[in-house]
């Protein structure tokens, strides 16, 4: 053999070789496989006897401290604070003299005296109720920002500022209760009535009494909780009604009822978990503010209803978004926090961990999951197992997968956890919420940071207007013309930039491009707006959810060269420019329901074809509602509709059918080859959810409870399993200990030792922290006074307040926050209490 | 030969509270063509002896000693399968109280006679119910009773099918246990003079077992009457109920408690007491303790069965002995 | 004669039949309509919380108005209450159950029909096999008990089914599960098939691979109490005096236990027999959700928690007609078992 004939073959080898190794594109795994299991417990089994990998459902405290060890040791634990518990207070008459007439007679509410409100702050101790009723599962709330999600140790700080410590402070609690009553029982109006008794406080002779409702259907948590907050209170003198109510009975009287009946005048609330979230304005906005509807009187004008305009104000302002800077912004959010809380009418108590657990020798990582929720899409995309199959159990009371319809467009599809859990993970958005920082993170729309520009200034009425001018060139969808029509001149927006799209292909081999966006535009437009009386593209539920995102969309560019996408859009957030720039980017998918899923515009074309028509191959008149008379509701599972979608599509390919929206923009040929593409998955797969995500759905069996999701490993994918795990890792600081001396002299320098450690998501090792930012913050009266730490080794830093710092104090105790930062980390603080004298 | 030798036979009960002796050495025989009859109080161990002469002990008795002899051969040897292919029906059949619960309710007359034919016989269908009928008609019953139900039919039609039952296979002994008992008097009448009639027919022996003395003088040749599980007295039908009076205490003082139809009494005479109780029952002669002629040597030592006359036995210290 | 006896039952329980779902439409009607507010309340709540992200105050408002009719819309309730009491009670009676409010099938259809026909099968295949099995086996058990009474075999068996009778099911296949599953790995943990399922014949086989441990349970529990029962019911009828009978005429031991001691034993084991065999098609709740064999006990309870009427309705209208026909069932065969019952009353 030649030389040159041996070099060839050594480069064919070497280039062979070089695509088997170059890194495979889409996740680690091969394959995932659901099932479905009815009992907790055996889900939990099979986990950890390797039957399972993942359980797929956050079980609580009990259920996790009722294995013993050899279980435990076989599972991976991921720990996530879900639900929380809350005391709701019924401060009527909210002011001076504090009575309530009923019925004729005269009643006193001590609930009514802001200071005896939030004295009880101090009354409960968060963290025996955390220790002896959740068992250790969990931790202190303070404010409706629960603590671990991103985002909230801002609205936190707010709380240890005012004092409010985990362990409470009876002493002093009972102390204000007595001073505050005892100033009310000076008022001329109470002289006489209002009396200190050995064990009550009496009013016109009788016990001053209030009504506790607590939830006695959960009879662990909180009820042992009212129980104890009972007594707490009874502490004070006050007697405690124990009115043990069941959650129908509850809801019609606290939230339902008028609280000048005087049903109630303290309940214990549960929360579910929430999202994992970044922004908490708006939760600021519903657990405080009266206009939301959740405080006492739910905004119903029948009723008395707790008022206090300046949280309603500030709420308004920052839910709508009509701060103008980010300053702005914090200010308002935080001062409708700080009123919240001195108001004290909803107390936040704890929050309850729940736990998902996996099966350790399984998997090679720990993959991510929300710090906020739990297992989500990323999990399965950044998990890794040793044989690359993945085995998820969900729990489901009803033994089914399927719950809801899969209707990618309508309100109420994958309106159920479990399909959610299988769906997530085939479709991937423009931009997605990082399960670590919930920051809006690019995905497929990349913004181009330099052409973001956005302005806005307040107009007569105080709505926000634009400032930034529109290219008279950009174009929007008008449903009533069915066809793009320029802006025009003078136009403005609030809003605009740049994204560079990163396509890849459908499930089905058709390319994404810049076409698909454009009909999901003109989708929103046509279905969410009602043209003339007998508009057939027109969905009521789907106008009502989504009329409002139609008009944020202002107008487009389409750069089919470049296949960028400049969009000019009306939702102003200066707080957080990836928010702005990700909460409104473009999409291909059309769904009203919230939920992360997506389809291609062929299936959604031949779905709304049938709505628009009313007619089906079948004869089904479908809709895109759950509930509207005399239709059925889409699904690209089932069976039936799947054949109909077939049977449409077919018929789109005969008549050689490109939709209205996107005329001209691809041509009749393109358009069948997309067709004939999309029939053969649903041959193939026998569904019609053919999406751009890192997995598809391969096999699925309604009957058997299970689902099969392969990896796309289309070479188009743009990203690898190890991509996102390079993008999820992120330290998440913690302050452990921070050791202060008991007796501090003021003059003289204190020294505070601070023991910080981290964990970098998603793993949960700890280490002491190298490199960050600790320092310390001292609140008195006039100041925040910051003090910067120095690292003595790893982990451990030192801080000395200076005498000359303290050398004019008042004696007292005071409130030090431990503050831990660094560059992308999750940050910590930790409020501690200093005396000085 | 005898047709059938009973040895000392003796079964007892073996109950939680203890052993009931219920046969204690019963001995007799049976010949051809002969009916013997046996009388007793309640209690005495007629019905027991029946069922013990097919080895069908009811639970919990068991037949501890003795032999049973049938043309010689010792049916008590034989094992279970033995006795219900060779013995049972086939050799000796038994006629119960057909009018009580001796027929299964929930099956037809033609299911429990064809069932009981096809056990013991090779035939077909069509064979069996010929002579089904063939000995229905014999008992004087048409062949429509086949197709009812036990509880549809009165009692006399029962006992004539039970009866016909136990006939129809042609044994040689047929036990009767108390066959007229529940019956009223002119059916009574009617199942005595068939019994009669068929005895002369098929050739048979009869063993008639009941308490009514009055039956017993019309059917029996030969008498044996029992008292607490022994045998007190074998003697003919008119040794028995003759003029003159019966040897043993107890046998007289039944016939004297027997109605007659031209005596006319002031006061019933009865015998005073009650049988003894078998778990423990007296020493010596069983009856002394209600025997009007009871001798210290009653107390004391059983008597054994001696002959007093030709064909005449009797277990009493005052007869026979001197 | 015995035509009109049929007639007159089948007429008698179908009135039966009739007033049991007017009160279940009742019931339901009305004890859930405060379950059902309170929930609808709670979850357009919860709703609102989600969709928080991107409206405006009064946007919100309005947003939980229009949920809060869609629900109510949903589930009825915008329609006067006796109206909703005799509609559903009327397409009940008709079979026409109509749709579901929420709860799906499991290819995604919501004709309670459809939903309620789906666990028959399951229920019957697990729930009614197993009563099958145990009614053969405690029978069988029974007899052998009753023919040797306080021997080994019936003392020791009397005291197992004293210990199994306090047991729970579910307790039980718990145990069997920690046994059999976990720690010896025989059985499955659970579920109709393995993940993922098998094609072609293997599919059947693997169904029966998953029937297996639960079968196993219901038979192990089950069987104790019918041989009990059964055991008494023989043992008296062997002491009855046609038995004795039966055997002086030489009948052979196997045709008078089997023959005239069962046949006579009859009734009473019949009666126990169809109903259960009958009532089996109910399912059980818990013992469904432990092996995630999601039949008619499940449905019945998942529709409790979604206050879905219609699948309630449907679940229980099919289980009561599977009741009452085993009572008349039991009423016409009765004649049949027992020949000395006159069916029908007078002869």
């Amino acid at each position: 053999m030649s030389f040159k004939r041996v070099c060839f073959w050594v480069l064919c080898l070497l280039v062979l070789s070089s695509t088997v190794f170059a890194a495979e594109k889409g996740p680690f795994l091969d394959r995932v496989y659901f099932d479905v299991r009815m009992q907790q417990d055996i889900g939990i089994q099979d986990v950890a006897a390797g039957k399972s990998d993942i359980f797929y459902y956050g079980v609580d405290g009990p259920a996790i401290q009722g294995l013993d060890r050899a279980t435990l040791d076989k599972l991976e634990i991921y720990s996530i604070p879900s639900g929380s518990w809350s005391l709701l207070l019924n401060p009527i008459p909210n002011e001076a003299p504090y009575t309530v007439t009923v019925d004729g007679k005269e009643y006193f509410n001590p609930f009514a005296i802001r200071e005896v409100r939030f004295a009880i702050n101090h009354l409960i101790n968060r963290q025996y109720i955390v220790d002896e009723i959740l068992g250790g599962a969990g931790g202190a709330m303070m404010t409706m920002a629960t603590p671990g999600q991103p985002g909230t140790y801002r609205y936190n700080l707010i709380a240890s500022k005012l004092g409010l410590t985990p362990e409470g402070d009876e002493e002093r609690a009972l102390q204000e209760i007595k001073a505050a009553l005892t100033a009310a029982a000076n008022l001329p109006a109470l002289k006489g009535k209002l009396k200190e008794g050995k064990d009550w406080w009496t009013f016109n002779g009788e016990p001053v009494t209030v009504k506790f409702a607590i939830r006695v259907d959960d009879p662990e948590g909180r009820a042992k909780e009212g129980e104890y907050v009972a007594q707490q209170i009874e502490k004070a003198k006050i007697k405690v009604e124990r009115l043990m109510w069941d959650r129908a009975k509850s809801n019609n009287e606290v939230y339902g009822g008028n609280p000048a009946d005087y049903q109630w005048h303290i309940y214990t609330e549960g929360w579910g978990a929430g999202a994992t979230r970044a922004w908490w304005e708006h939760i600021v906005a519903q657990m405080y503010a009266p206009w939301y509807g959740y405080m006492p009187g739910g905004a119903n004008p029948d009723n008395w209803n707790y008022t206090n305009a300046e949280i309603d104000r500030l709420t308004e302002k920052a839910y709508s978004g009509s701060c103008l800077t980010e300053e702005e912004y914090w200010e308002t959010a935080l001062e409708a926090l700080r009123l919240g809380l001195e108001d004290a009418v909803r107390i936040y108590v704890c929050y309850q961990n729940q736990y998902f657990v996996a099966n350790k020798a399984a998997f090679t990582n720990r993959f991510a999951y929300g710090l906020g929720d739990g297992l989500n899409e990323w999990s399965l995309i950044t998990a890794n197992t040793k044989n690359k199959e993945l085995r998820a159990t969900q729990f489901s009371a009803q033994g089914a997968l399927f719950m809801s319809a899969w209707d990618p467009v309508g309100v109420d599809g994958f309106n159920d956890t479990y399909s959610n859990y299988i769906a997530g993970p085939l479709t991937d958005w423009e931009f997605f919420e990082s399960p670590v920082t919930a920051i809006q993170t690019p995905n497929r729309a990349v913004p181009l940071m330099n052409t973001l520009r956005y302005g806005a200034e307040l107009d007569a009425e105080g709505n926000l207007v634009g400032k930034v001018s529109i290219d008279p060139e950009a174009v929007r969808y008008d449903p009533a013309k069915k066809a793009w029509v320029k802006v025009g001149a003078g136009q403005n927006s609030l809003v605009t930039v740049r994204y560079k799209m990163v396509f890849s292909n459908y499930h089905h081999g058709v390319p994404m491009e810049l076409v698909d966006y454009m009909y999901a535009a003109a989708f929103l437009q046509e279905w969410a707006s009602k043209d003339g009386e007998n508009d057939p593209y027109y969905d009521e539920e789907y106008a009502s959810k989504m009329g409002p995102d139609a008009k944020v969309y202002r107008g487009w560019i389409y750069d089919f060269k470049k296949n960028e996408i400049v969009s000019y859009f009306d939702y102003y957030f200066p707080a957080s420019e990836e928010r702005m720039v990700g909460t409104f980017a473009p999409g291909f998918s059309v769904t009203a329901s919230g939920h992360h899923i997506g389809v291609c515009w062929e299936v959604v074309e031949a779905l709304a074809r049938m709505v628009a028509s009313k007619t089906s191959a079948s004869g089904t008149v479908y809709s895109f509602s759950q509930t509207k008379q005399g239709t059925t509701q889409v699904d690209v599972l089932r069976p039936s509709c799947v054949a109909d979608i077939k049977a449409e599509l077919q018929k789109m390919i005969a008549e050689k059918y490109v939709p209205v929206s996107i005329k001209g923009y691809i041509t009749p040929d393109q358009a069948v080859k997309r067709y004939q593409a999309a029939v053969k998955f649903i041959d193939t797969y026998k569904h019609a959810y053919i999406s751009n995500g890192p997995f598809y759905l391969a096999k699925f069996d309604t009957s058997a409870n299970y689902a099969e999701l392969r990896a796309s490993r289309d070479s188009s994918y743009p990203f690898t399993g190890q991509d996102w795990v390079n993008k999820f890792k992120t330290p998440v600081f913690s302050i452990d200990q921070m050791d202060i001396p008991v007796f501090n002299e003021k003059g003289k320098d204190i020294k505070i030792t601070l023991t910080v450690s981290e964990t970098i998501y998603p793993e949960d090792d700890r280490i002491p922290v190298e490199k960050g930012e600790v320092y310390l913050t001292l609140i008195t009266d006039d100041a925040e006074l910051r003090f910067d730490a120095k690292q003595v080794k790893a982990g451990v830093y030192e801080v000395v307040i200076p005498g000359s710092a303290t050398k004019n104090l008042e004696a007292g105790s005071y409130t030090i926050l431990g503050n831990a930062t660094g560059e992308g980390a999750v940050p910590s603080v930790k409020p501690e209490s200093l005396v000085i004298f | 030969m005898e047709k059938l030798a009973i040895k000392n036979i003796k079964l007892h009960y073996f109950t939680s509270k203890g052993v009931i002796r219920a046969l204690d050495g019963v001995s007799f025989d049976l010949r051809a063509g002969e009916t013997l009859g046996v009388v007793g109080e309640s209690g005495c161990g007629k019905t027991t002896l029946g069922t013990a002469l097919l080895n069908m002990p009811t639970p919990p008795g068991r037949i501890v000693a003795g032999e049973i002899l049938f043309d010689g051969l010792d049916i008590l040897k034989l094992n279970e399968d033995e006795l219900r292919k060779q013995i049972r029906w086939e050799k000796i059949a038994m006629v119960f109280q057909g009018a009580m619960n001796c027929l299964t309710p929930v099956y037809t007359i033609r299911k429990q006679m064809m069932e009981t034919i096809l056990t013991h016989r090779k035939m077909t269908k069509q064979e069996a119910e010929e002579r089904i009928i063939k000995y229905l008609n014999l008992v004087g019953l048409s062949a429509d009773v086949l197709r009812r139900y036990p509880h549809e039919l009165s009692g006399g039609m029962k006992q004539r099918i039970v009866i016909a039952t136990a006939l129809f296979l042609e044994p040689q002994v047929v036990i009767c246990d108390e066959p007229t008992t529940a019956l009223d008097v002119v059916v009574q009448a009617q199942i005595i003079n068939l019994l009669k009639q068929l005895k002369e027919q098929l050739k048979l022996s009869f063993i008639f077992i009941t308490h009514d003395l009055a039956t017993e003088a019309e059917v029996a040749d030969r008498i044996m009457v029992m008292y607490a599980g022994k045998v007190v007295e074998i003697g003919t039908n008119e040794q028995i109920y003759g003029p003159q009076r019966a040897a043993h205490p107890y046998t007289q003082l039944l016939m004297a408690a027997t109605p007659r139809l031209r005596q006319k009494v002031d006061q019933l005479a009865f015998i005073p007491g009650t049988p003894p109780d078998l778990l423990a029952p007296p020493a010596g002669c069983r009856f002394h303790l209600r025997c009007p002629q009871v001798m210290e040597r009653c107390r004391q030592e059983e008597p054994p069965l001696v002959e007093v006359e030709p064909a005449h036995t009797v277990a009493c210290w005052r007869c026979g002995h001197e | 004669m015995y035509w009109k006896y049929v007639i007159r039952r089948i007429v008698s329980v179908f009135f039966t039949y009739v007033i049991i779902i007017f009160i279940y439409s009742a019931l339901f009607n009305t004890v859930m309509e405060k379950t059902i507010r309170a929930q609808i309340g709670e979850q357009v709540k919860q709703e609102m919380m989600v969709q928080s992200h991107i409206m405006s105050a009064a946007e919100l408002k309005r947003y939980q108005e229009e949920r809060l009719a869609f629900h109510y819309k949903r589930y009825h309730l915008d329609e006067p209450f006796l109206s909703r009491v005799f509609w559903r009670a009327i397409s009940t009676l008709k079979f026409d159950f109509g749709n579901s409010t929420i709860i799906r099938s499991a290819a995604g259809e919501r004709k309670v029909l459809t939903i309620v026909g789906e666990k028959i099968p399951r229920t019957i295949l697990l729930f009614t096999l197993a009563t099958a099995i145990d009614i053969i086996i405690g029978v069988l058990l029974g007899m052998k008990k009753a023919q040797k009474p306080g021997k080994f075999l019936d003392q020791s068996t009397s005291i197992m089914t004293m210990v199994v009778y306090g047991m729970p099911t579910w307790w039980v296949a718990m145990i069997l599960i920690m046994l059999f599953v976990y720690k010896i790995a025989i059985f499955p943990s659970g579920g109709l098939h393995s993940v993922p399922p098998p094609q072609g014949f293997a599919y059947v086989l693997d169904l029966l691979y998953h029937l297996a441990l639960p079968l196993l349970t219901l038979v192990l529990i089950g069987f104790w109490g019918r041989a009990y029962l059964t055991r008494n019911i023989v043992l008296s009828t062997l002491q009855e005096d046609y038995i004795m009978a039966a055997r002086a005429r030489g009948l052979s031991e196997r045709q008078v236990l089997y023959g005239h001691t069962l046949r006579s034993a009859a009734p009473p084991i019949a009666t126990m027999s169809i109903l259960s065999l009958l009532f089996s098609v109910g399912g059980g709740l818990i013992f469904e959700g432990i092996f995630s064999w999601p039949g008619m006990g499940n449905l019945y309870w998942v529709a409790i928690q979604q206050n879905d009427i219609p699948v309630l309705m449907g679940n229980l209208a099919v289980t009561t007609l599977f009741y009452l026909s085993g009572l008349v069932l039991l009423d016409l065969i009765y004649g049949v078992l027992d020949p000395r019952i006159k069916v029908g009353g007078k002869a």
